[in-house]
Order: C-alpha cells, then structure tokens, then sequence
C-alpha cells in the first residue's frame, strides 16, 4: 500500500510531530486506463511510421520525406506532453494517511486542486467496495468513509487493496477514540481534585 | 511562404513551451518527495527537450514554397 518512503513525504500542511503511515495513488491500472487513449496514438504513430513509407514511396524520400518525418516528430512531441498532462490529473490524486487524520488531494485537470482532510474522531463508519471482474482480479476499489463533519462521505477512488485501507482506517479511528475517552477520563479526574465536581 | 511558416511555427513552439512550463511546475510543485519531483522532472525534460531540438532541426530543413508548389501541381 505505501509506495514511498513516509520519512521523504511532504505535503501541504503537515504538522511537525505528524507520521505518515500510508500513502495511496490510484491503482496502476486505473491510471493504465487513462493513458490508454495516449498509448493507442502512439501505437497508430509507430504503425504509421512503418506503413505509410511502404505504401507511398514519396514519403520515403524527397522532401515529401522530410514534411513526413517532421509531421510525426511534432505528433509525438504533442504525444509525450500529453502523457504528463494526463499522468498529473491521475497519479497526483492521493490518499495520506497519518497518525492524525486522512489527507486528500485531488488534482483535477491543471488549475484545479482540491484538498481536503478528515480527522479519524470524526470518523462513523468505513465501508470497502469492489466491483466488476478486473477489479476483482486486480483486487482494487473504493473505499467509502461516513464522517460526522460537513464532508458526509470521504471517498478513496479505485485504490489498491481497499480491503487493508478499510482496516487500517477503522483500526486508526477506533484507537482515536480510545485516546479521546482517555482525555476525557484525565480531564474528569483533573476537574473531581479540584473540586468542581462533588 | 517560408516567413509565414516560420511565424506559425514560432508560435507553436512558444505554445508547446509554455504547455511543458505548466507540467514541469506540477511535477516539481506538487510531488510528493523532492526525489520524486525531480526524477520525473529529469524524465519529462530529457525527452521533451530532445522531441523539441529535433523537431525545430526537422523543420529548418524544410522549403515550404517547394511542397507547396510540388502539392499544387500534382493535384492539378
């Protein structure tokens, strides 16, 4: 599930004493899917660089050859800008899970960036959800979390192993729970010595 | 002919450019990891700059009026 390093992570508005304890991408083949439009050119861009000489002998030499070649240049430089483009909208949305709370940051298109946070005390309920034969195989899906803040539903969108994310989530909330009803405890305690209560 | 392409020309390199500037911001802004960012920056120049270099090499061997000229001709 965590693909870096939690030492090397940074993101915006990380407390000093905050751990990573998880960062999760979209799963690979989400992203795959994505790049499939970009990776199909390609593939029509190969097949014309092979081809289109064969079958028109101007194109394989003489200046035809030159617009030719200068053509499928310019088509694969728009080509390798494109895959980036697409590769910052899809891997750039992720999942942060710390010892605090859950971190999302959706990057949709270039200018669009939303991020957005959960506490795990504000976490109700957590549900996991895989549909479909190749997210069956692939083992990837959503991960649903039901919260108690104006964000009702906080979402984790075809990710790897949602299953384990589910756990990890519930497992970090219940053990936020505890450490409230703790400080409650002390606070209780503290406010019984001093009299406050009888 | 060839003045007028150039001019087109310019402008498309100034867009394709200006189109890597924006990825490029991205990829160091928002990665996660400085290493990240910057192995992917390294990827995303080498082969943008490379493209770029051969295209522009590409396109001064070109004489636009000749194609031009030469795709009249044979549609006639």
């Amino acid at each position: 599930m965590n693909t870096n390093d939690p030492k090397d992570i940074s993101f915006p508005g990380k407390h000093a004493e905050e751990k990573v304890i998880a960062v999760i991408h979209r799963h690979w083949f989400d992203i795959f899917s994505h790049l499939l439009s970009g990776i199909s050119m390609a593939i029509v861009l190969i097949g014309s660089l092979i081809v289109l000489p064969a079958l028109y002998s101007d194109l394989a030499s003489g200046q035809y050859a030159s617009f030719f070649f200068f053509m499928e240049n310019t088509f694969l430089l728009f080509l390798w800008l494109f895959f980036f483009l697409i590769w910052i909208d899809v891997y750039f949305d992720v999942w942060i899970i710390t010892n605090e709370r859950i971190v999302n940051i959706e990057q949709k298109g270039l200018f669009v960036r939303h991020i957005s946070e959960l506490r795990f005390s504000q976490v109700q309920d957590v549900t996991s959800e895989v549909e479909g034969i190749i997210p069956s195989i692939l083992d990837y899906g959503e991960v649903f979390v039901q919260t108690a803040g104006e964000q009702t539903r906080f979402i984790f969108r075809n990710v790897p192993n949602p299953i384990g994310i589910k756990d990890l989530v519930m497992r970090l909330a219940s053990e936020a729970r505890e450490d409230d009803i703790d400080e409650a405890v002390a606070l209780l305690h503290e406010t019984k010595r001093d009299g406050m209560f009888s | 002919m060839n003045g007028i392409m150039t001019l087109l020309y310019f402008i498309l390199v100034l867009g394709v450019i200006a189109s890597a500037l924006f990825v490029l911001y991205h990829l160091l802004r928002y990665s996660l990891s400085k290493s990240r960012a910057i192995r992917a920056a390294a990827l995303f120049l080498s082969g943008f700059f490379f493209l770029l270099i051969t295209n522009i090499i590409l396109f001064s061997q070109l004489d636009w009026e000749s194609i031009i000229a030469t795709t009249v001709k044979s549609s006639l």
